[in-house]
């Protein structure tokens, strides 16, 4: 993964789910929301973060799942 | 919260400690010994209560997550009320050996829900879109699952049916728990599985608890059938640490969970 952006999600999620979960997590959410983690724009963001979102719910709780998602998006 | 979390690991080595320590000097009457093996699943399981009671209450929306932890509360919380029940019968009713008694009712019932609070656990992880792992790996959850469920079946199931000294209803019992424990081990497997997955990240250190908490209290369950049903259960036997530790290792993943929360 050599998009920066990309990186700077992953090493922000690698102390929450570990570094290969932050990985396949980076890489899969890309995925689903019509894009490639190399590819990934500041303009995805939003996006993705709302993806992530729904993905931390189940350790955290929707509340702060959310602020989560809200620290992602502010990693433009 | 470090400190929080300080005080429940040595909150759970002082009381294992003093468990191990009576139970294998006996340095007290039998009655007190009939007592103190009643209070300690209590104290443990009350802790456990607590814990949990705590996760559920710092989270502020419900969803699937409240929701599961909900349920282990209950689950645990019907645990507590088999054990004080038990134990009431015990000490206080003096009934020897009281099985089968409202406490099983509680115990039984007590499964229903921490079922569903793992299942609800696993069903959000699956729906959240992580990688799940390769089904070699979902096959040798199911092969270890079964080859506990043929040893279970060979030492404990057929003597249990084929038993005429027992009533249809100890023998239901008799059976019950141990497919509720096994039930229990199947989905615990599968969440040991994904909290493996999550490596060293810090959501998984509460799920790492938990998994072993309950793995303790299943193996813990499945030794008192078997123990009990071949007579050879004694009063202060270690089999009961299982059961206690159990309690205690879901306590320090509901204070760890709860420090994941807040920490946000």
């Amino acid at each position: 993964m050599a998009n920066p952006l990309a990186v700077k999600i992953e090493s922000f999620l690698s102390p929450l789910l570990g570094e290969m979960m932050a990985h396949s997590t980076v890489m899969i959410q890309c995925k689903k929301i019509g894009t490639i983690a190399d590819e990934l724009k500041p303009e995805d963001l939003p996006k993705l973060a709302e993806r992530i979102e729904k993905a931390l719910i189940i350790f955290v709780g929707s509340e702060k799942a959310r602020k989560t998602a809200e620290a992602i998006k502010s990693l433009r | 919260m470090i400190k929080k979390i300080g005080f429940i690991w040595g909150l759970t080595i002082a009381i294992l400690f003093v468990n191990i320590w009576v139970y294998t000097f006996k340095p007290v009457s039998h009655e007190l010994l009939l007592i103190l093996s009643n209070v300690f699943p209590v104290i443990c399981s009350f802790i456990a209560v607590i814990t949990l009671y705590l996760v559920f209450a710092s989270l502020k929306s419900l969803d699937e997550t409240k929701a599961a932890w909900l349920m282990l509360f209950i689950g645990t919380l019907l645990h507590f009320l088999g054990e004080t029940t038990y134990g009431y019968y015990e000490v206080i009713a003096g009934l020897e050996d009281p099985f089968p008694s409202l406490a099983d009712g509680f115990w039984l019932s007590g499964y229903l829900f921490l079922y569903g609070g793992i299942a609800y656990l696993i069903i959000g992880f699956r729906r959240a879109g992580f990688a799940l792992g390769s089904w070699k790996e979902f096959t040798s959850i199911a092969v270890l699952t079964g080859i506990i469920f043929c040893l279970v079946t060979l030492e404990l199931f057929i003597p249990v049916i084929k038993s005429q000294e027992v009533s249809s209803l100890e023998k239901f019992l008799n059976i019950a728990y141990p497919i509720g424990d096994l039930v229990l081990i199947f989905l615990i497997f599968i969440l040991m599985h994904f909290t493996a997955l999550l490596g060293k990240g810090v959501f998984s250190k509460p799920w790492k608890y938990i998994v072993a908490g309950y793995v303790f209290m299943s193996v813990g369950d499945i030794l008192f059938s078997y123990y009990t049903w071949l007579e050879i259960y004694k009063l202060g036997s270690y089999i009961d640490l299982w059961r206690n530790a159990g309690y205690l290792l879901i306590a320090m993943g509901a204070v760890c969970q709860r420090k994941v929360i807040r920490s946000l």
